[in-house]
């Protein structure tokens, strides 16, 4: 049986915030470049946000991952043209200095300093139309910010990748600058050749170049016929899972999805005697950032369908609260972690199986994160926090916190975390990097990875930013060398 | 063809009775939900299960099977078959019981199937 063919200067694949920010860049510098994503290319509004249509339609494996451990993690990845950046809350935020010298130092990367990294981030904000909220603040922002005011804590109003038109044109709400809403249209204009419901099964090496892709079209979750694609160059963008997951299926395993980081969250309902529940508003703005890196707090999108879903099971007086959503609100406390994560290859099914091991000080970590966000939601007014071990009383009261302050205990509580990276680190540490400080894999000529996989550490704010700014840097250099 | 695809025919009254259990359970103080509301989200659920990862979803299969079968060790009917106050009991004994992965079975049921609930509840 024949395969389809096709052949390109530069393969991208994925089409996330990386990949679409690597394939916008070449085709804008004249690079024959095909950009391959696994999910399909839908519109931005082609489900209402947070929603179950969007979960079916945009989410890996309808939001069902877990990564499995002690305490197991269910994680979300983005699975549609644009990647995550249809799905998240948008949010931009700079990478602390401190931590870019860490990884310099650590990892032996090379010009990844605040000062270095900083023009990059101010073109993508540029680009991106990086802006505060126009709208006003989420009542749930308006409890934070008393929350954290009383306490004396340190909170910001963080910027988000949203375009608000001039003369109103983009509406009082403005418009998230997803990947489709920004990149990948501008790709497509320079040239760039989209292939949605294509999934990358393996690249074929020859001895020290990858020659070609082998890939299977996926429409709908059905396996359709498989294609060769020819190239000269590939960026592999497809994520902090998926990336090593494509390089291990092609025989690449050095220093691949060995060292999976992420950030863990815990989240928690409280309640209040008046209405702060406005789903109208979007995800909340407001962040805590007393703790910062090693801890965030702020406010969940809060439907009713995902209260629901936080206060399902054990939970007392569970009825009254859910007859009363409009006064209860989630909470989350992200943390940074200690642990480290594997990812492998499920035999015959192709899946990644994920292992991620939750250190007794990430669980500490958390318990604080759980006492900080009781200090916060009681200060602000809450009359109650929701248990986040099932079954246990209601808390009413900061004393009840002080047990679970010391250490939450393994498996039994719901972490989740929406931040992965550092599977696949840059740098110039042969013993643990698997790419050199421009994203170009050690011992290969033409394979690079230019997402999340290569950020050496946790960033301790959300990646999104850091990740463009990067990549946008690597394709400068993968230019440079012509 | 995935696993599910070949034995989604045999795993929906359970999934259906599951889906009855799980959200008359979380609803018993209000009104009881319309039957058609069940039925809705117990097809919602059987389409997310054949979504997910196949070696998961090949996994959430056989404890399906087995979830349903143990209602004869114990009752001499199976779950689909057992009346409501028999259902919750066998629900709640594997939500207490030893075993991790019988705890984990239900929880997915439960958080899954009251968020899939009161999201067609918001889309109507």
């Amino acid at each position: 049986m024949s395969i389809e063919k096709i052949a390109c200067d530069v393969l991208v694949v994925g089409s996330g915030p990386g990949g679409a920010t690597t394939a916008c860049l070449l085709a804008e510098a004249g690079k024959d470049v095909l950009l391959v994503e696994e999910g399909p290319h839908l519109r931005l509004n082609s489900a209402p946000s947070f929603s179950l249509e969007e979960m079916n339609q945009k989410y890996r494996n309808v939001g069902l991952t877990p990564a499995f451990g002690k305490t197991q993690i269910t994680y979300i990845e983005g699975r549609c043209v644009g990647g995550a950046s249809e799905i998240n809350a948008a949010l931009f935020h700079r990478p602390m200095p401190e931590t870019l010298r860490e990884w310099s130092l650590k990892h032996q990367v090379d010009r990844i300093t605040a000062e270095h990294l900083d023009p990059y981030l101010d073109a993508t904000a540029s680009e991106m139309s990086v802006s505060k909220r126009l709208e006003g603040l989420a009542p749930a922002s308006q409890r934070l910010v008393a929350g954290a005011d009383s306490l004396g804590w340190k909170h910001v109003e963080v910027e988000r990748f949203w375009r608000y038109d001039q003369d109103g044109a983009g509406g009082s709400a403005g418009q998230r600058q997803s990947m489709t809403e920004s990149l990948v249209p501008r790709a497509l204009a320079a040239g760039c050749r989209l292939q949605a419901d294509t999934r990358i099964e393996r690249l074929v090496l020859r001895g020290q170049r990858a020659g070609h892709a082998m890939a299977r079209r996926v429409a709908r979750g059905a396996r359709g016929p498989r294609l060769r694609i020819d190239f000269n160059d590939v960026f592999v963008c497809a994520g902090a899972i998926h990336t090593p997951l494509v390089l291990r299926s092609s025989g690449i395993k050095r220093n691949i999805g060995n060292s999976l980081r992420l950030h863990p969250m815990i989240r928690v309902a409280a309640r209040f005697d008046e209405a702060v529940n406005d789903p109208e508003f979007g995800v909340p703005v407001q962040q805590v950032e007393e703790f910062k890196p090693h801890m965030t707090l702020g406010c969940s999108h809060s439907a009713l369908p995902h209260l629901a879903l936080w206060l399902a099971g054990e939970v007392p007086d569970k009825h009254a609260k859910l007859e009363a959503w409009q006064q209860m609100v989630v909470f989350y406390a992200k943390v940074t972690s200690t642990g480290r994560g594997r990812i492998r290859r499920v035999p015959f099914f192709g899946d990644p199986l994920v292992w991620f091991q939750l250190t007794d000080q990430d669980m500490a970590m958390l318990g604080e994160g759980l006492y900080r966000l009781g200090q916060l939601v009681f200060a602000a007014g809450a009359r109650e926090m929701v248990n986040p071990i099932e079954g246990g009383p209601s808390i009413t009261n900061l004393e009840q916190l002080r047990e679970l302050r010391t250490g939450l205990p393994h498996g039994r509580i719901n972490v989740t975390s929406i931040h992965l990276f550092c599977s696949c680190p840059m740098g110039e540490d042969l013993r643990r990097c698997a790419v050199d400080s421009w994203g170009k894999l050690h011992g290969f000529d033409n394979i690079y990875l230019n997402d999340a996989s290569i950020l050496p550490g946790t960033p301790g704010v959300n990646p999104q930013a850091t990740i463009m700014a990067i990549a946008r840097r690597n394709v400068e250099r993968f230019l440079d060398r012509g | 063809m995935k696993i599910y695809d070949l034995l989604a025919p045999r795993l929906a009254p359970v999934i259906g009775a599951l889906m009855d259990t799980v959200v008359t359970g979380e609803l018993a103080e209000g009104e009881p939900p319309a039957d058609e509301d069940v039925a809705g989200t117990a097809e919602t659920m059987s389409e997310r299960i054949r979504m997910m990862p196949q070696f998961m979803g090949a996994g959430m299969v056989g404890l399906t099977a087995a979830f349903d079968l143990y209602g004869l060790l114990r009752t001499g009917r199976r779950f689909r078959k057992q009346r409501p106050e028999q259902r919750r009991a066998q629900l709640a004994q594997w939500k207490h019981g030893p075993v991790g992965l019988g705890r984990s079975f239900v929880d997915f049921y439960e958080k899954m199937g009251i968020f899939v609930y009161y999201s067609r509840m918001e889309e109507e």
